[in-house]
């Protein structure tokens, strides 16, 4: 058993002694997470991945400042979201967070108010996100707190609301969002590892969309040089339903992203599109996977790398279109910049077709940049080093200017650093 | 193979054409594996015994293997006793002098598959090397290859005649310890062809080797080791029948390719071993590993590969771009029809400067036909300005097949440019009504529609191959559409 292994075991204990009625749930999880074992990479899932990094760190000892709104907003996408929920180290911060103005049909809070008979008709709910892998498994066993969000049919929350965690320790969070018919939503989950200690965040988030529903989910990942983050989210889609969800995953050590998209009703729609970045000695991994299981359903997936330094990146991309899953339409990309010679990339999209009058396709391509581009600033005399940031900006640019929400989209392109510089519009 | 049908009806009857088995006195060995099966074997070809010790050592580490569960086929587990490990024609002796030694029957088999044994045959220019079962019958235009210094001959010959070349090369692509089947092979293999291209030769004829299995409950584990010595160029085709059987047999072979400095390499093969039949009884199960290396600068290995037939195969051609400006390139044409499952695809490792390499590979699946492409691409770090395509598409006929793509890309050089593209979808409504308007009958239709979409890998094939390939196309096709 490694240290770290070792602590979440210590952890297990705590746990059960503040909620005994989960005694029960959580020894199972951990005799799941037994079962399966510490992924390694003679696992296909793992291969590319390795989590000896991981396996050495404890948290930290020494004890943190008390947080204030006003310095955690000047790092926050959101800083006047009119609906936040912060959590610290994995548990509710109220004094922070600002609940009080939601509108009707609209149900958000913490799972540490619940009762225990919510509590119990939630945890089957959250199991698709914790099944997955080793990490769902130490989730359930682990977790302490989360963001529960309920919509009811026909509601509508008229501003995104920003779910934001900071992690300093070692933490297991869950977020449950169910939207009923017609209702409509925008999140914006936010990870922030501000010390450059080692921290171990693992969340599962489970998303299931009634007919017609249509949510937007917005995740930022930023850590420091230890910093480690592992997600699992499983939305399952009914027939209308449209989901559009974007990860961006800029900076920390690791980063594990395990997204399943189960379409099971006609008519769904996903939009999947993300960006990762990656430095010296990080290693950002996506592993998702849409399953069209029903007929006319549509998915659109892109996801763009950029990577730097010693940095590495996984992308496993697998699209399952199920047996008589006709008309289906599926679209799938990977696109990676290479900015250095140590840098490496391992994408494996992949499709797996079981109909017959689909149309699917799917395209990787790994590069640098493009020397008619870079020709055609540097002879216009654009220094090197603006050229260079002005092409990379460019080739992230395309998938946070497909985030719909206007606000947010403005606080990205302003977080990657794309706006239009008042000096280039010539170029 | 032969004849193209004229009526449509005849079109549809046709059915596995090569099913026929030749009545044949066969000397073999008793069935099981183990380590004196590999003695028998090596003793029977008299071999040196450098080849003895390699073969003992491949069979220790393949007992500790396992066969691959990675892949996306399905059958029984195989019964490795139960398989005779060596077949051999009884009238067959160390080698004939010439083609009139061989045993009538033999030659009738060649003649009714099509293939020009007889030196004279329409097919002129082709050089033939003949395995049946488990040894070579027959090696044309030897001599008239041999004014030029081509070595090209059955592996026992050159095992025999030409030891060192195959200590040198033997194993330095597929080592024994690969993969289960490759070790298998390593330690059961009975025959195959050899090549070997002198330097600054450019090989006057295309090189064929036709492989039969006959023998009941044999399996066929065939050699073949190919080396083109600097600036050397060669073409090589590889083609495959079998009988029809209820039960399934084993084929586990192992192809190597050397090419050294600016040396150029061309394998085609056109795989036809019985698919069983339409409830996906019996049938061949194709388990191949090839793979070439392109050790010198500039140097060039082309895989082309049409797979109609097999119940299942498992077969990734690889190349490995060790050399600067060395070029790989990746052709396939797969068909799976009825139960037939495939899972193939191919391996691009640049490790050399400025390496380039195409990969093409078009599949085509209906009735209740898995297939599934497998390919890796890798650039090493030490392969500046690498630069790798990669196409690979999916025609479906019918709402009960399957067609997957896994690719691998790994690359850790930022000077690489690495593109993948993928699609999958069935003949288009339009397409068929366009033909169906002028007057094209269904069938005819959509064969046109798949040779059509086959056409960039067709054209890589030698020309009689390219022929037989889409005739062989439809012939497999037939009964798939309504």
């Amino acid at each position: 058993m490694n240290p770290f292994v070792e602590y979440c075991q210590s952890q297990l204990a705590l746990r059960v002694a503040e909620a005994p009625s989960q005694e029960a749930s959580r020894h199972s999880a951990w005799a799941r997470f037994e079962n399966v074992g510490w992924p390694t990479t003679r696992l296909e899932a793992w291969k590319y991945t390795s989590l000896a990094g991981l396996e050495k760190i404890t948290p930290p000892t020494e004890s943190f400042a008390e947080l204030t709104w006003d310095f955690l907003k000047d790092h926050a996408l959101l800083p006047d979201a009119k609906h936040r929920m912060v959590f610290i180290d994995g548990v509710f911060h109220e004094g922070l967070s600002r609940l009080d103005r939601l509108p009707q049909g609209v149900r958000i809070g913490p799972w540490s108010l619940l009762q225990d008979a919510e509590r119990s008709d939630l945890v089957p709910r959250l199991m698709p996100a914790q099944t997955m892998t080793a990490f769902g498994a130490l989730n359930e066993a682990l977790f302490t707190d989360g963001a529960v969000i309920q919509v009811s049919g026909g509601a509508h929350l008229d501003e995104p609301l920003l779910l934001l965690h900071v992690t300093r320790g070692m933490h297991h969070g869950v977020q449950y969002v169910h939207l009923g018919e017609n209702s409509e939503m925008t999140v914006v989950e936010q990870h922030l590892n501000l010390t450059d200690l080692p921290c171990h965040g693992n969340f599962a988030t489970a998303i299931q969309l009634s007919p017609h529903s249509r949510l937007t989910w917005i995740k930022v990942q930023q850590g420091g040089a230890q910093s480690y983050h592992t997600a699992a989210v499983h939305a399952q889609q009914q027939q209308g339903s449209q989901l559009r969800y974007f990860p961006f995953a800029l900076s920390g050590a690791m980063g594990r992203n395990d997204i399943t998209i189960r379409l099971v009703e006609t008519h769904a729609e996903v939009i999947l599109k993300g960006v990762y970045q990656v430095a010296d000695r990080s290693l950002q991994d996506f592993h998702t996977s849409i399953e069209h299981d029903c007929p006319e359903c549509i998915s659109d997936e892109c996801f763009k790398g950029v990577l730097d330094g010693t940095g590495r990146a996984v992308f496993d991309g697998r699209v399952r279109v199920a047996l008589d899953a006709q008309k289906t339409q599926s679209r799938q990309s990977n696109h990676n910049l290479l900015l250095s010679d140590k840098a490496e990339v391992d994408t494996k999209p992949q499709l797996e077709i079981f109909a017959d009058d689909v149309k699917c396709s799917h395209g990787t391509t790994v590069g640098q940049l493009d020397e008619t581009q870079w020709f055609y600033l540097r002879s216009r005399g654009v220094d090197k080093e603006v050229a260079r940031t002005l092409l990379i900006k460019a080739f992230v640019k395309e998938i946070a200017e497909a985030v719909p929400h206007v606000e947010v989209r403005q606080a990205l392109l302003h977080w990657l650093g794309t706006e239009e510089e008042e000096g280039f519009r010539h170029v | 193979m032969n004849s193209v049908p004229d009526t449509l009806e005849e079109f549809i009857s046709q059915e596995y054409q090569h099913g026929f088995e030749t009545l044949i006195d066969a000397d073999e060995i008793p069935r099981g594996l183990s380590e004196d099966t590999v003695r028998l074997i090596s003793a029977r070809k008299n071999e040196p015994d450098f080849l003895l010790q390699w073969r003992l050592d491949a069979f220790r580490r393949w007992l500790k293997m396992t066969p691959p569960t990675w892949s996306n086929v399905h059958y029984p587990p195989i019964d490795y006793q139960d398989i005779i490990y060596y077949s051999a024609p009884r009238s067959q002796k160390d080698g004939h002098k010439s083609l009139e030694e061989v045993d009538p029957e033999l030659l009738k088999t060649y003649e009714k598959l099509g293939i020009p044994l007889h030196e004279r045959a329409i097919l002129a220019g082709v050089a033939v090397d003949a395995v049946f079962d488990s040894v070579s019958v027959a090696t044309t235009f030897k001599d008239k290859l041999a004014e030029v210094g081509i070595i090209f001959c059955s592996f026992s010959e050159a095992v025999q005649h030409h030891p060192d070349l195959v200590r040198q090369y033997l194993g330095t692509v597929v080592p024994v310890q690969d993969n289960f089947y490759a070790a298998l092979n390593s330690a059961v293999f009975s025959d195959g062809s050899f090549v070997y291209i002198p330097p600054g030769v450019r090989c006057p004829m295309e090189l064929s080797t036709y492989f039969r299995i006959n023998a009941k409950n044999t399996g066929q584990f065939e050699r073949t080791l190919i080396i083109a010595d600097q600036g050397a160029s060669v073409s090589y085709l590889e083609g495959c029948t079998a009988p029809m059987r209820d039960e399934n047999q084993l084929h586990a072979a192992v192809v190597e390719l050397v090419a050294l400095d600016d040396a150029k390499i061309k394998y085609s093969t056109v795989q036809n071993w019985y698919p069983g039949d339409k409830e996906g009884r019996g049938g061949i199960y194709n388990f191949v590993t090839k793979r070439g290396d392109c050790r010198g600068a500039r140097s060039h290995i082309s895989w082309t590969q049409v797979e109609t037939g097999s119940a299942i195969t498992w077969k990734y051609p690889s190349v490995v771009l060790r050399g600067e400006e060395s070029v790989g390139e990746f052709y396939s044409v797969a068909l799976t029809n009825h139960r037939q499952q495939a899972d193939t695809g191919t391996k691009m490792i640049h490790i050399g400067k400025n390496t380039r390499s195409t990969i093409v590979s078009k599949g085509i699946s209906a009735g209740y036909g898995q297939q599934a492409y497998r390919g890796l691409v890798r650039v090493a770090r030490s392969a500046i300005g690498a630069r790798n395509h990669t196409q690979c598409d999916s025609l479906l006929l019918g709402d009960r097949c399957q067609a997957h793509t896994y690719p691998y890309i790994e690359v850790k050089n930022n000077s690489a440019t690495v593109e993948h593209e993928a699609s999958t979808s069935r003949i288009g409504e339009d397409q068929l009504f366009f033909c169906r308007q002028r007057g094209i009958d269904t069938e005819d239709a959509v064969s046109m529609i798949v040779n059509g979409f086959c056409k960039e890998v067709f054209k890589e094939l030698p020309m009689e191959f390219a022929v037989e390939a889409q005739k062989l196309l439809g012939v497999s096709l037939e009964g798939s559409v309504g």
